[in-house]
């Protein structure tokens, strides 16, 4: 087996604030396969796009990752140079994010800022620039490429901004597009047409894509796995439909209720009840603990390690306690739970016993 | 004016439209204030004066007639002869040239390292920022024409000394400027969006903040021409800028001090030489401060 395009590997990622470190993305594993679709779902402030953003080290200050590795077709990002990790933004690796309009400089015409990105990055002339926009254009659907490239970014609607930003993206053939919430700006009937079109892109282009979102319809529709984030952990991971179908961590259970469906004839939407907790302040054990309809006496003494079900799955909860770890994914290191390793009677994990 | 917004659309790419686009563009600003319309009409003057000075002046600026010294205005002479009876208009004509070159070196010096210095301190911050800023703290503690006779009469008295001292005094302003603005800019989203794609700090600071930051740095360029027009007459009054035989405004009317009480001429029409490019100047920038910082509606700007 080859190995995967993306491994991030017990990835934290905290804020360092006078008051105390705001723990955002704390000891999460994610895999992502060439010419696959991940999706990352969790509500606001799970840290679903410091995850994203930890990926290519663009965490804003005072972030930091603290622990962990992500590696790019076997290269360790974290530790890379500026200057290496320069040569991959933007031309293996792309982005595009949430506020397209925000994200185009509003000095240039889109036209120019699309050249520029080839420019940083290859070696065409400026003739072969302006034909390969023209082409990425008209490809991302925008009518009369020539005459728009012309045209500023204030003078392009919402979807169409975001056609300009996926262009931008592709323009060097990345291999892997993170997209952060890349409709959540954008009205409904847009938003169809901009998944329609990344989905048909990554077909096309065997793109890799790791999608983060907090929309479970755009998870179903376009993911291949998923990923259910809950206050800086993930807490499931698994292929899309097995995860719909049999979810294995009582948040996705509890968030797939969530998700009105128009054969629901119930007045009311199903809510989770509570808040989650202060990232900077989280709870002994497990994270989901206080609003767990299934919480039980195991579930305060530790972090629940990532439980192996089968089939690419993963779940952080004691309900599948018996089921075997994952070694490169331990529970936090808290020192009460080593501790209680015997005492609660379960397997010792064994990142555990190698302590 | 025109000639900068112009040299702005030019970067992005060399396209003959764009040059086009740019130079209406930059008229159109201008003509949106009355300010700058104004300031603007006495800035082409001068300039038409100083391309034109050999046609339109009568005679040459060096010509001396010492049978004809102190005259008054007359038709022979329309602003009348010097103490070595040069004709004072024709000098002034040709001194249009050197005001203006001066000022224009003055300020370009001052724009190239301001922004360079206000750039780098605006998107590098923390220690760079601290250390860029305070040394140029040092440099505003310092009286601003002091510092820059102290420049000139330690390198020597000439009129490259005196240009390099005058931009040096202004840099300061300028870097303080554009590092406000660099910092905004640098927390916007497509700055940040910039790194996402892999770009370097030269391509980020040239490329993606400078060009957002151009109207503050226009606004406070063309205001300086009018200061650097003042400091190098005052220099040149003083004896530390334009030598003579050299026509040049300051020293026209330092020489012409000596004969005040025998006749107002010699040093009437030089000062008012002066105080209209100044003006011309003042009005321009003025009136684009209103226009590029806050819009072109103007009823914005009255509070």
């Amino acid at each position: 087996m080859t190995a995967p395009l993306l491994d991030v590997d017990r990835l934290s990622t905290h804020y360092q604030t006078p008051t105390g470190p705001v723990k955002a993305v704390e000891d999460n594993s994610l895999t992502l396969e060439e010419g696959e679709v991940l999706g990352v779902v969790g509500e606001s402030g799970s840290g679903k796009s410091t995850l994203l953003r930890s990926v290519m080290g663009l965490v804003e200050d005072p972030g930091e990752i603290v622990e962990g590795s992500v590696e790019y077709r076997g290269r360790e990002l974290t530790t890379m140079s500026d200057a290496e990790l320069r040569k991959l933004r933007g031309n293996d690796i792309s982005f595009i994010f949430q506020e397209p309009t925000a994200h185009l400089n509003p000095a240039y015409t889109v036209g120019d800022q699309i050249t520029d990105v080839l420019e940083a990055h290859t070696d065409l002339d400026s003739d072969e620039r302006w034909e390969r926009v023209y082409d990425l254009l008209g490809r991302l659907g925008i009518p009369s490429p020539r005459e728009r490239a012309e045209a500023y970014p204030h003078e392009f609607s919402g979807g169409m901004a975001q056609r300009v930003c996926i262009a931008m993206a592709l323009a060097c053939d990345p291999d892997l597009l993170l997209a952060d919430e890349p409709t959540s700006a954008l009205d409904v009937t847009i938003q169809a047409q901009i998944i329609d079109l990344l989905s048909d892109l990554q077909e096309d282009l065997g793109l890799s894509i790791l999608w983060v979102t907090h929309d479970m319809g755009v998870v179903a529709e376009t993911c291949d796995t998923m990923a259910v984030m809950y206050a800086g952990n993930v807490v499931e991971y698994g292929p899309v439909e097995s995860v719909f179908a049999e979810p294995s961590h009582p948040y996705t259970e509890a968030l797939l209720r969530t998700v009105p469906s128009h054969l629901d004839t119930a007045p009311r939407f199903d809510t989770i009840e509570g808040s989650p907790p202060d990232l900077q302040n989280l709870p002994d054990g497990c994270v989901f603990r206080e609003r767990c309809p299934d919480e039980m006496e195991a579930c305060s003494a530790r972090r629940p390690p990532y439980y192996e079900l089968g089939e690419e799955r993963l779940s952080k909860c004691f309900l599948h306690e018996g089921c075997s770890t994952r070694p490169s994914s331990p529970s936090a290191p808290d020192p009460t739970a080593l501790d209680d390793v015997t005492a609660d009677g379960g397997q010792p994990t064994e990142w555990e016993g190698e302590r | 004016m025109s000639q900068e917004s112009t040299d702005v659309a030019v970067t992005g790419s060399a396209r003959r439209s764009r040059v086009i686009g740019g130079v209406t563009n930059g008229w159109r600003m201008i003509r949106a204030n009355p300010l700058s319309t104004v300031g603007f009409c006495i800035v082409l003057g001068l300039i038409f004066v100083a391309i034109f000075a050999p046609v339109l002046a009568p005679y040459s600026p060096s010509a001396q007639d010492l049978g004809d010294t102190l005259a008054p205005p007359s038709a022979d002479h329309p602003f009348g002869t010097d103490n070595t009876g040069r004709d004072i208009f024709s000098r002034i004509v040709f001194g249009t040239r050197y005001a203006i070159a001066i000022a224009v070196v003055v300020v370009t010096l001052e724009t190239v390292v301001g922004v360079s210095l206000g750039l780098v301190a605006g998107y590098y911050r923390g220690r760079v920022d601290e250390t860029v800023m305070r040394g140029l703290d040092v440099l505003v503690s310092i009286p601003p024409l002091l510092l820059a006779m102290v420049i000139v009469t330690t390198f020597g008295i000439n009129i490259w000394n005196a240009m390099l001292a005058i931009g040096i005094v202004y840099v300061p302003m300028m870097s303080r400027t554009v590092r406000s603005s660099a910092l905004s800019i640098r927390e916007e989203t497509y700055v940040r969006a910039a790194e996402g794609l892999g770009y370097d700090s030269k391509r980020v600071m040239l490329k993606h903040m400078l060009p957002n930051a151009v109207p503050p740095i226009v606004v406070l360029g063309t205001t300086d021409v009018a200061y650097a027009l003042i400091d190098v007459a005052t220099l040149s009054f003083l004896g530390l800028g334009i030598q003579p035989p050299k026509p040049s405004w300051g020293a026209m009317a330092n020489a012409a001090r000596e004969y005040i009480l025998v006749t107002p001429w010699p040093i009437v029409f030089p000062t008012l030489a002066i105080a209209i490019a100044v003006l011309g100047f003042n009005l321009l920038g003025m009136g684009l401060r209103e226009t590029l910082l806050y819009g072109e509606d103007r009823d914005e700007v009255v509070e």
